[in-house]
């Protein structure tokens, strides 16, 4: 029943997400300027969550999220989003595909930084994971800017 | 049971066309080293190719390996996946990876037998045993 529930309620607007997935990517950047790398590169994740909860209202042409897509799996939003065959699937050069693959394992030990520190995230990481993200043509978030139709940053 | 013995297939196809690929780079058993785990939920594979020739690469040469491995993968692998929806592929070098702690995982995701897809082998078995 909770999941029926989840699936017809509807939560944040889209147009409050998609000013909150940009927010988050200043913050990492501001973060990133602070040597604060750790919770740069979260902040970063945390605005690519944020797009594909976007995506995935423009594909569903709604203007609320979906309750049932207040997930933070990556991997579960993506493949919601109907992107996860199309992401992998262009054909070489792939690079879009690479830094989404990378950026999708980074993400999965996330939780696991929330209680510890990691000098394995440090400002070279950082650095990566940001390029990885923002900048065109292979950021990761141009190209999911692209797909929902929206304007790319 | 038959969707748990498919993705293992399919595992073992992928990592086949990897061992492939490293052998035509050259590279001995000792080089490199596979992981893979695998999504129960959604029937995706999470591929992890480790290699000392890996280490120190530019941005181009990153793009590069990845291309080339992929190829191999989608040219040998990808028309004998019976149940893997998708698959993701990550290169690392040595220096770049430590085996412990490693993460944790929980359902839905697994880890493939790492011996079965290196010829026997395991990299992590010492790290585990002495942790553990």
């Amino acid at each position: 029943m909770a999941v029926e529930r989840s699936l017809t309620k509807l939560g944040a607007l889209v147009t409050d997400l998609d000013r909150a997935s940009d927010e988050r990517l200043e913050d990492a950047e501001v973060l990133l300027r602070c040597e604060r790398y750790a919770a740069a590169i979260m902040q970063g994740v945390y605005s690519l969550e944020i797009k594909l909860k976007v995506v995935i209202c423009r594909r569903l042409q709604v203007l609320n999220l979906p309750l049932v897509f207040q997930i933070h799996d990556l991997e579960a939003l993506m493949l919601h989003a109907g992107l996860a065959r199309k992401i992998g699937g262009v054909r070489r050069p792939r690079h879009v595909a690479k830094n989404w693959q990378e950026l999708l394992k980074l993400s999965k030990g996330l939780d696991e930084l929330r209680y510890r520190t990691d000098p394995e995230w440090d400002q070279r990481l950082a650095r990566r994971v940001l390029h990885q993200l923002r900048d065109s043509p292979h950021g990761v978030l141009p190209w999911l800017s692209k797909q929902a139709s929206l304007k790319t940053r | 049971m038959a969707l748990q013995a498919g993705i293992t297939q399919d595992a073992v196809n992928i990592a086949r066309a990897i061992h492939h690929y490293a052998k035509l780079r050259g590279w001995s058993q000792d080089d490199y080293h596979i992981f893979i785990t695998y999504n129960n939920d959604f029937s995706t594979l999470m591929i992890l190719v480790l290699a000392k020739d890996l280490d120190d690469r530019d941005e181009e040469q990153e793009f590069k390996d990845y291309d080339d491995v992929m190829d191999v993968i989608e040219a040998q692998a990808r028309p004998k996946l019976q149940v893997t929806n998708y698959y993701s592929l990550v290169l690392r070098g040595l220096k770049d990876f430590a085996f412990y702690p490693s993460r944790h995982l929980d359902p839905p995701e697994y880890e493939i037998d790492e011996k079965l897809i290196n010829n026997g082998v395991s990299w992590s078995e010492p790290f585990r045993s002495t942790h553990r």
